[in-house]
C-alpha cells in the first residue's frame, strides 16, 4: 500500500484494523515479535497446538530442538548474550515439566528468558486431564514471576509485562502458561498500559561512605560477580577499576568483565579459585562486592571468609544485600550509574598491589605437564588464544567446567557461559546453540565432559538441521571425572558409579548425525586438531581423550575456609 | 503410640509481616512459597481485601538456621505483586493470636 492510500483510510477505518479479532495464538506470536524477537526454541504437542498453527508464514523463526530442556537452556542463552529475554516454546505435561532444568538455571544465575507453556483448555483444568500438570505451581520457586492467561484479550498486555519483568532490575524467567481455549479464542486485544519501569534512585549517601571507606582502607579488593554482565556495566566496572588502581578478583560468573590477563586482576577466586586471588580476599581490609552474591563455592566456609574485611556491596537486588556476609556500606539500585558516580581515592596501597602481582605470578597455573597424553588444560588455553576476541567458550557441569574457567582467556563476560548457579549437567550443547545463533560471528565452542554431552546429545540433531556453525568438544575421561576427583579425595577412593568407560565412539555418534568429527588422544595432535576445529566452516565434533585420573587443582575441600586451598597433581 | 513432635514443629521466634498486594491470582501462593522456600514456615495466615488490593498478614518461624528476617521480608517484596511489606513486630515467643487457617483455602 503507498502512503498516499494508507491516508485514505479513515481513522476509525485504521483503529478497527487494528483492533480486528484475532485467535489468541495469533496474539502470542505478534507479543512476541512486538518484543523485537525473531528466534523462538521450542518443541510441539497438544496443548501449544493453536500456537504452532500460527507460526508458519508469522516471520517469527521456530528452532525445533529435541527435547524441551534443549529449547529451555538455548533461549536463555540468547539472554545470556544478549540481556533480551529468550523464548522458549513447550506444551503441557511433560514438555512443561522437559522445560523446568532450563528454567531453574535461568533463576539461579538471573537470566531473562520467557517460556510458554501450553495448558489443558480450562473447563478441564484441575480434572486431571491428559497432560495436564500444574506448571504454575511446579516453577512457583523457580521463576521471576508467572501468568496463567485467563482471557485471550489479556495476551499482549501480559507478554509486554512478561518481557519487561524478566528483563528489568535483577533479571529472571518469567512463565506464561497458556490454555488451549485461550490460544483459541478469537479476540480484540486489550491495550493495556504499560508497566511503569521501576526507577531506583540513586544511592548517595551509600556511595559517600563506599568512598570514605575506599580512602580509609589499606587493603582493598574488587570482588567483581555476575551482576555486572546483567546489568550491562562491564564498561563501566572496568573503567572503575582502572581509576582505582586498586586489584580485583572475579567470581565463577565474573570472569571476562576484566580481561584475563588484565594487570588489575588476580583470579578467579572460590572453591578452584586461584591462589592468589584467594589469598587476596582472606588478606584485604576492604571488600567492594560488585554484582556478587557471596555464593558458598565462591566464599568457601562462610564464617572465615575475607576474616578482615568490611565489605562494600552494590547491588540491584536489595534482598542480596546483608543476606550472606554483613555489608558495611550498601549501594542498592541500579549499577551503571552507581559504579559511574563512584570517585574512589584510595592512599598508598601499593605495596599491597604488589604483593598481589607478585602471588598472581608465583602461582600461575603451569601448562608443562609431563607426558604424551592431552592435557586439558593445556588444550584448553590454548584453543581460547587461537580463536581470539570472538571465541565464546560454553563448558557444561564437571572438572573440565573448572578447567575452562581457569585456564581460558576470556576477553569479554559474555565469552564465558557457565551454569553456575544450578550447575546442571547437560547445559552446554544447547547453550552454545543459543548462544551461536545470537551471534552468528563468535567462535562459539561448546564443552562438555563425557558424562553431560550424553544428557543434551539430541541437540546434534539441532546443529545439523540447521548448519549452526558450532564447535563441539568433548573430553572424554571416561568417568564422571568432578565425582570421581571428590570420591578419591573425600570418601577414601570408594568409586561408586563413576565408571564411563562403556561409553560409544562418541566420534561416530556425531557422524551419525551428520556432523564431521574426529578424534584428538595423544599431545602431538592438539595444535593440528585445534586448527582443524576453528577453520571449520559448519558443525564440528572433536572428542579428545584425556586422562581419567587428572584432577582440578587447587581445590578448597567443601566447608573449609578459602585460605585452606589443597594443591595436587602435576 | 506416643506422638513425637517435629522438631521443625517446636520453633522459636516469631515474626510477623503485613503484606500488601495487589489482588491478583496466585499472589498468596508465591508469598507462601517463598516464605517455605527460603528457611521459614508459615505459622498463621490471615487475609483481608482492602481497597483496591490485599492486606495479608502472616507469622513465620525460622526452620533454616541465621536466617535473616530482613532479607526474608525484602525476598517477599521483590515479587512481582507485592507492594509493601512490614516487619510488625521481632522476635515474639508467644503463640499467635491469629487463627491457623489452612493452606487450600487461602490460595
Ligand atoms: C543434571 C546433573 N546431574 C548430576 C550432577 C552432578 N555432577 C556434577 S559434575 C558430575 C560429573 C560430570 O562428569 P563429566 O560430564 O564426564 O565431566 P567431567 O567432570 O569428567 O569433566 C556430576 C555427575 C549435575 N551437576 N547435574
Amino acid at each position: 500500500m503507498t502512503g498516499s492510500a494508507a491516508e485514505t483510510l479513515t481513522e476509525s477505518e485504521e483503529a478497527d484494523t487494528e483492533a480486528a479479532p484475532r485467535s489468541g495464538a495469533q496474539l502470542v506470536v505478534e507479543a512476541i515479535l512486538a518484543q523485537g524477537v525473531d528466534t523462538v526454541f521450542g518443541y510441539p504437542g497438544g496443548a501449544i497446538m493453536p500456537v504452532y498453527d500460527a507460526l508458519p508464514g508469522s516471520g517469527l523463526r521456530h528452532i525445533l530442538c529435541r527435547h524441551e530442556q534443549g529449547a529451555a537452556f538455548a533461549a536463555a542463552a540468547y539472554g545470556r548474550m544478549t540481556r533480551k529475554a529468550g523464548v522458549c516454546l513447550a506444551t503441557s505435561g511433560p514438555g512443561a515439566t522437559n522445560l523446568v532444568t532450563g528454567i531453574a538455571d535461568a533463576y539461579m544465575d538471573s537470566v531473562p528468558m520467557i517460556a510458554i507453556t501450553g495448558q489443558v483448555a480450562q473447563p478441564v483444568m484441575g480434572t486431571d486431564a491428559f497432560q495436564e500438570v500444574d506448571t504454575f505451581g511446579i516453577t512457583m520457586p523457580i521463576v521471576k514471576h508467572s501468568y496463567i492467561v485467563r482471557d485471550a484479550a489479556d495476551i499482549p498486555g501480559v507478554f509486554a509485562e512478561a518481557f519487561e519483568v524478566a528483563e528489568s532490575g535483577r533479571p529472571g524467567p518469567v512463565l506464561i502458561d497458556l490454555p488451549k481455549d485461550v490460544q483459541q479464542a478469537m479476540a480484540k486485544a486489550a491495550t493495556s498500559p504499560a508497566r511503569e519501569a521501576q526507577v531506583i534512585e540513586l544511592d548517595d549517601d551509600g556511595l559517600r561512605r563506599a568512598e570514605a571507606a575506599i580512602r580509609d582502607a589499606d587493603k582493598p579488593l574488587f570482588y567483581l560477580g555476575g551482576g555486572i554482565t546483567r546489568a550491562g556495566a562491564t564498561g563501566d566496572v572496568r573503567a572503575l577499576v582502572e581509576r582505582s588502581g586498586i586489584p580485583a578478583v572475579c567470581t565463577l560468573h565474573g570472569n571476562g568483565v576484566l580481561p584475563t590477563d588484565h594487570p588489575q586482576l588476580l583470579g578467579m577466586i572460590g572453591m578452584h579459585g586461584a591462589r592468589a586471588a584467594n589469598l587476596a580476599v582472606q588478606e584485604c581490609d576492604l571488600l567492594i562486592n560488585i554484582g556478587g552474591r557471596f555464593d558458598d563455592r565462591a566464599t568457601g566456609k562462610l564464617d572465615t571468609f575475607a576474616p578482615h574485611a568490611k565489605v562494600i556491596h552494590f547491588d540491584c537486588d536489595a534482598s542480596e544485600i546483608s543476606k550472606l556476609r554483613h555489608a558495611d556500606v550498601s549501594v542498592h539500585g541500579a549499577m551503571r550509574p552507581a559504579v559511574r558516580s563512584l570517585n574512589p581515592e584510595p592512599g598508598d596501597i601499593s605495596a599491597w598491589v604488589q604483593l598481589g602481582i607478585a602471588r598472581r605470578e608465583e602461582f600461575a597455573p603451569r601448562y608443562d605437564a609431563p607426558g604424551e597424553g592431552v592435557y586439558a588444560p593445556t588444550l584448553l588455553r590454548e584453543l581460547s588464544l587461537a580463536a581470539g576476541d570472538r571465541f565464546v567458550a560454553v563448558p557444561d557441569v564437571g572438572q573440565h567446567q573448572m578447567w575452562v574457567a581457569q585456564h581460558c582467556h576470556f576477553s569479554r563476560p559474555e565469552a564465558h557461559l557457565t551454569s553456575g548457579g544450578l550447575g546442571s549437567m547437560g547445559f552446554s550443547l544447547p547453550t552454545a546453540i543459543g548462544a551461536q545463533l545470537a551471534e552468528p560471528d563468535s567462535t562459539v565452542v561448546s564443552i562438555s565432559g563425557d558424562g553431560g554431552i550424553m544428557m543434551n546429545i539430541q541437540e546434534l540433531a539441532t546443529l545439523r538441521r540447521y548448519g549452526i556453525p558450532l564447535k563441539v568438544i568433548v573430553l572424554n575421561n571416561s568417568r564422571l571425572g568432578m565425582v570421581r576427583q571428590w570420591q578419591e579425595l573425600f570418601f577414601d577412593g570408594n568409586f561408586s558409579e563413576i565408571d564411563l568407560s562403556d561409553n560409544p565412539d562418541f566420534a561416530k555418534v556425531a557422524e551419525a548425525f551428520g556432523i564431521e568429527a574426529f578424534t584428538v588422544s595423544r599431545r602431538s595432535e592438539v595444535a593440528a586438531g585445534i586448527d582443524r576445529l576453528l577453520a571449520a566452516e559448519g558443525p564440528i565434533f572433536m572428542h579428545v581423550i584425556i586422562d581419567p585420573a587428572e584432577n582440578v587443582w587447587p581445590l578448597v575441600a567443601p566447608g573449609k575456609s578459602n585460605s585452606e586451598m589443597m594443591e595436587g597433581g602435576r | 503410640m506416643s506422638l513425637h513432635i517435629n522438631p521443625n514443629t517446636r520453633r522459636g521466634t516469631i515474626e510477623t509481616f503485613t503484606i500488601i498486594s495487589d489482588d491478583v491470582n496466585g499472589t498468596l501462593r508465591r508469598i507462601w512459597t517463598v516464605i517455605e522456600q527460603r528457611g521459614w514456615s508459615v505459622r498463621s495466615l490471615l487475609v483481608e481485601e482492602t481497597e483496591g488490593g490485599v492486606e495479608t498478614r502472616v507469622q513465620v518461624s525460622p526452620t533454616g538456621k541465621g536466617r535473616s528476617v530482613e532479607t526474608l521480608r525484602l525476598q517477599i517484596e521483590r515479587l512481582v505483586n507485592v507492594r509493601h511489606v512490614k516487619l510488625e513486630r521481632r522476635s515474639r515467643e508467644k503463640p499467635s493470636r491469629w487463627k491457623e487457617i489452612p493452606h487450600a483455602a487461602v490460595i
